[in-house]
């Protein structure tokens, strides 16, 4: 059935194969140990993306930052805000300028959201094109050293319920 | 005749068995962990093909994504639009319960097709019991039956099964099986392929490849392969499947070959996100699927499989999945769990990952013969690890169906958090 060769020495093991048998066991012990340290957050690169703060209207269930990699970052989990107000947002400061190009929010929001960023210390506010599940593609790649995401004036749903967010950079300006 | 041989042989039997179970087991999830199937990311975006041309009649629509995964769903979808025109002809928009329904059942039907080829290619090569050992391994170990049910509507468990199926041809080729239907298969398969996913083209190389490492073998096959008797049913395959998805392109941009990513590149090509891609918490390939580490070791086993012969093509093709998924700007693949563009190569893995379990056999027995109390230890580690993958894989799906784990990006914490709740409950 099998036509591959078998290279087995009859019945005694080489030192080759010994070898090679001792360092596919320490390839799966390295392993193992790598994934344990792994899951302890010992290669937690957080602050990679350049997230100085996250801060909102409201103080609840505010989680750290995550990156893994350096091009995007992702928020928090189940930020549930009982009583939403038309004045709740979202802020996030970034340790120097950032260049972004969209970003995509899991989970509910506002009706209608409102983008602002800062640059050069003053605030504005970043057109998008049309939202798609959950995704807000900016009209253009905007730089900024903070990102403000609140609820329109004119939405009439105001519930928050955000799983997370991710932001896309322009990843060759993310090199830089 | 044949069929009451092989119904004869044990090991066959209880292929049947895995797979009635393994389909049973998808089919309770997708009716009751599932909400629906069309509406995940992209998925929606190839199934939109279909409510466009057949049911608008909209032949200029365009998509970044090719048309193969729509041609996939087709019977299905044609079945769900007859019954549906049956039951209730108002609700046959393309959208309601029966065509969702049917994409769902269409990710079961790709994964019992691709497993038996893939168990067949694995049945050559190793044997039965290596076969059916390493296809009940890769469905316990691997996210293969997430991509068959809650993500039924992406590519990947569509071109699991043709890879398999390619796989397996090729097999049967390189054993001497010609004729115009063979060759016309084969490319039909790679053409196929090809309209799922571009880039996936290079699966070629393991048809290119086969036998290149044996210098007999070598010189019969290339002047086999590029014979007119091959090259020809080869092409005529290849265009049946890729001359439609042309000439669409014709209709919708005015060219016969476009670039429809159109804005996204590979990025990354000189500093691949390799590490990432496969040691990152949020979507390592290795973190997710531990499993798969023994299919990366068994790289240095492929030897053991057919003599060496695919051995080039399926370390090429490990590579250039590799590198083209850590090159691409969007490395992570979007919000889907897990490294999703690795489904693809499973068939080439497994054979991997087979050859891996046939030399650990045999240094087991030679360990057996000389020493029996470390033949007793490197049992049970090897086992064990094995084991822990296939218990993690598990772990990390049942956190993610729960909310523990974001399919988007997962974190450490959220993977140990999965972890601890399956120990705690």
């Amino acid at each position: 059935m099998n036509s591959g060769k078998r290279l087995c020495s009859g019945g005694k093991m080489t030192k080759k194969n010994k070898a090679a048998l001792i360092a596919a066991s320490f390839v799966l012990i390295g392993f193992s140990v790598f994934f344990f340290l792994k899951l302890q957050g010992i290669w937690d690169f957080s602050g990679r993306f350049g997230i100085r703060e996250i801060a909102s209207s409201r103080d609840v269930g505010m989680e750290q930052a995550l990156i893994d990699g350096d091009e995007l970052t992702s928020w928090g989990s189940y930020n549930y805000w009982e009583k939403p107000q038309k004045e709740d947002y979202l802020l996030f400061s970034f340790r120097k300028e950032r260049r972004l190009r969209q970003i995509e929010i899991d989970g509910i929001t506002p009706s209608l959201l409102v983008f602002f960023g800062k640059s050069d210390g003053k605030w504005s506010r970043i057109p998008f094109s049309q939202p798609r599940r959950g995704c807000y593609v900016f009209e253009r790649d905007v730089r900024v050293t903070d990102l403000k995401i609140a609820a329109s004036s004119d939405a009439r749903e105001l519930k928050w319920d955000v799983k997370e967010i991710t932001f896309y950079g322009d990843a060759r300006e993310m090199e830089k | 005749m044949v069929t009451q041989e092989r119904w004869k042989n044990k090991y066959d039997r209880r292929l049947f068995l895995f797979l009635a179970s393994a389909a049973a087991v998808m089919l309770i999830y997708e009716i009751f962990g599932v909400e629906h199937f069309i509406g995940y990311y992209d998925g929606e975006l190839y199934y939109s093909y279909l409510i466009e041309y057949l049911l608008k009649g909209n032949w200029t629509y365009f998509e970044k994504y090719p048309i193969g995964t729509a041609l996939a769903e087709l019977p299905f979808f044609l079945a769900a639009h007859a019954l549906t025109l049956i039951v209730d002809p108002a609700a046959a928009d393309g959208y309601s319960a029966l065509y969702d329904g049917a994409v769902g059942i269409s990710g079961i039907f790709y994964y019992v097709l691709g497993t038996v080829f893939l168990y067949r290619a694995l049945k050559l090569l190793f044997g039965e019991k290596i076969a059916l050992g390493i296809n009940v391994l890769v469905f316990l170990g691997t996210a293969l039956p997430l991509y068959a049910t809650k993500y039924a509507s992406f590519s990947h468990i569509k071109t699991y099964a043709l890879s398999a199926a390619f796989l397996y041809l090729t097999l049967l080729i390189g054993r001497g099986r010609e004729g115009f239907r063979t060759h016309f298969l084969l490319g039909l398969l790679l053409g196929w392929i090809v309209i799922i996913r571009n880039i996936n083209v290079f699966f070629v190389l393991f048809y290119l490849c086969y036998g290149i490492t044996d210098p007999k073998y070598r010189r019969e096959h290339f002047r086999r392969v590029f014979s007119a008797r091959r090259l020809l049913p080869n092409i005529l395959g290849g265009l049946t499947m890729v001359l439609p998805q042309m000439i669409l392109w014709k209709i919708a941009t005015g060219h016969f070959i476009c670039y429809s990513y159109e804005g996204e590149s590979f990025s990354y090509l000189t500093h691949p996100k390799i590490f990432e891609v496969l040691f990152s918490d949020a979507k390592g390939l290795l973190i997710f699927m531990p499993i798969l580490l023994f299919c990366f070791l068994g790289l240095f086993c492929l030897r053991q499989a057919d003599g060496g012969r695919g051995t080039a093509g399926i370390v090429l093709i490990v590579l250039l999945e590799l590198y083209t998924t850590a090159a691409w700007w969007c490395w992570w693949l979007g919000g889907v769990y897990g490294m999703r563009s690795f489904i693809d190569i499973f068939p080439f893995l497994a054979v991997s990952g087979g050859a891996f379990w046939l030399w650990l056999r045999e240094r087991l027995k030679e360990l057996r013969n000389s020493d029996g109390g470390w033949y007793a230890v490197c049992l049970v580690f090897f086992v064990s690890a094995a084991a822990a993958c296939c218990f993690l894989n598990v772990a990390f799906l049942k956190g993610m169906q729960e909310g523990t784990v974001s399919e988007t990006f997962a974190t450490w914490w959220q993977l140990q958090q999965a972890l601890r709740q399956v120990f705690l409950f």
